[in-house]
């Protein structure tokens, strides 16, 4: 969906019409999830604090500046509250994560998730938000809050060094 | 570089780049006579499905908990909009700003006068603006406080049909018909009307119009020992007079201030403040309405119909004919 189109529906939800946020919601959800799952390893704690940062931002719509950059004001919104939780929920996010894995060789998955989960924060995001959502650079970027070229640099960085684990293991 | 080291690299860029176009030409050339490499490009490609495969168990949870989101966010939507909905709406209308500035210049203005300590119930200035002959009636409210000789709750004075009428605190009702001459007076203790002719008596109060029966209340008051003075105040954004009269009763002092307006002179609001020594001082505050209609005989006051008519004395509203002229002077 383009800039244009996500404005038009951040101006929508700022008038009250409900059923734009919910599409909003449609539209940035997963990336959402999927960074607070990078960052606290848990489902459930990631579910809450996906569901916290959209609650938030229906509070704090009006706040936000440039409509058409709702991603990027969401994203950082959802890596404040994550950091936040971590801090004072002491999670430890290569020890404690529960995300799942499929069910046939869930052993096998399960290993590739541990490794995932080792590789330091600055990685494990980008990695997860590229390959577990639409293999979007540009996208990772916005919600990461750096540039194209940065992500691109650490989603290939993370590749590399998630198949360099897996060779060691080997 | 090395030439597998230059390969890998260019693997990692197709993998991450848009691996419909093909790999570059020299990697390629390089991956046909290296199986370090073949390992490297098809290591890559197994992970990079292995990632898609673990994504797709993510999704199911994410799935899951979007629909919880949404939920719980529509409801935050309606609540906040059932609960703001004025001020939303409000805000999305041209005149907001007219709107906002007015709100804030009557909070300004509310709150110099709750701070000069001097409080009033509202009145409409629209209606007070009418011209003085127009206003049939006066309609007075007491609320607060009130000792118990001063037991006044409700005044009705019609000043086209000349009637006047009280309500008081233990539900004694009184009503003056002017043009008959007649007294009406009833207590429900008693259960029956003491009716009086007072034709031959003079009504302490004015009631040719509203500035009129003002000038005679307050003459009355003087009459009475009070002290009266005047000054300007402070009401709902302008300027108004308020008239004080401060008198003695048995239990202490009371002083009654009543605000004016400037351009009608019709009564707008007023304050008793009741003081005796060791005791809370207390308040009653007078609300004025401007009715169209208002009681023209005693039992539009709630008196019972069937309630017995009996002679009686006239009431304080009278005082005999024979001191009329002392007092004018």
């Amino acid at each position: 969906m383009d800039s244009r189109s996500i404005e038009t529906l951040v101006q929508k939800a700022r008038a009250g019409d409900s059923v734009a946020y919910s599409r909003l919601v449609d539209l940035f959800y997963k990336r959402t999830y999927l960074l607070c799952l990078s960052m606290v390893g848990q489902v459930a704690l990631a579910e809450d604090l996906a569901q916290d940062v959209f609650l938030n931002g229906l509070l704090k719509l009006g706040q936000l500046k440039k409509p058409a950059s709702f991603g990027a004001w969401i994203s950082t919104m959802a890596r404040r509250l994550s950091l936040n939780r971590l801090r004072e929920q002491k999670v430890n996010v290569s020890v404690d994560a529960d995300w799942p894995a499929p069910e046939s060789r869930e052993a096998e998955y399960r290993d590739l998730r541990d490794r995932v989960q080792r590789l330091p924060l600055e990685l494990r995001a980008p990695l997860m938000q590229y390959y577990f959502d639409e293999q979007d650079v540009a996208r990772v970027a916005e919600t990461l809050g750096v540039s194209v070229s940065s992500a691109y640099s650490r989603i290939r960085t993370a590749t590399q060094k998630l198949y360099e684990m897996y060779e060691h293991e080997d | 570089m090395t030439p597998c080291k230059t390969t890998q690299e260019s693997i990692l860029d197709w993998l991450i780049g848009s691996q419909q176009e093909p790999l570059a030409a020299p990697a390629q050339a390089h991956l046909e006579g290296c199986a370090c490499c073949r390992r490297y490009r098809d290591g890559l490609l197994h992970q990079g499905s292995e990632l898609a495969d673990l994504s797709q168990a993510v999704d199911i949870t994410a799935t899951a908990a979007q629909a919880k989101a949404q939920s719980a966010c529509l409801a935050l939507s309606q609540t906040l909009r059932r609960s703001e909905s004025p001020f939303r709406s409000a805000a999305r209308s041209p005149r907001f700003l007219r709107l906002a500035v007015a709100a804030v210049l009557l909070l300004l203005v509310g709150l110099i006068f709750v701070h000069s300590r001097v409080r009033f119930s509202s009145v409409s200035f629209a209606r007070m603006q009418r011209a003085v002959n127009q206003v049939p009636w006066l309609h007075i409210v007491l609320k607060g406080d009130h000792p118990r000789y001063m037991d006044l709750r409700e005044v009705w004075a019609g000043f086209d049909v000349g009637a006047l009428a009280a309500k008081r605190t233990e539900g004694s009702i009184e009503f003056v018909d002017l043009q008959l001459g007649r007294e009406y007076q009833y207590a429900p203790k008693q259960g029956y009307i003491q009716v009086e002719d007072v034709r031959l008596e003079r009504f302490v109060y004015d009631l040719s119009s509203p500035l009129a029966f003002l000038q005679s209340v307050l003459h009355n008051f003087k009459a009475e020992g009070a002290r009266l003075s005047h000054g300007s105040a402070q009401y709902q954004g302008r300027v108004v007079n308020v008239m004080t009269a401060t008198y003695a009763y048995p239990h202490g002092t009371c002083q009654l201030e009543l605000i004016i307006d400037p351009e009608t002179h019709l009564l707008c609001a007023g304050k008793e403040t009741w003081a005796s020594p060791g005791r809370q001082e207390r308040t009653t505050e007078i609300e004025v309405y401007y009715p169209d209609q208002g009681p023209m005989s005693i039992y539009d006051l709630g008196v019972p119909a069937m309630a017995r008519v009996h002679g009686g004395k006239p009431f304080s509203f009278f005082i005999p004919k024979e001191t009329q002229k002392g007092d004018q002077e």
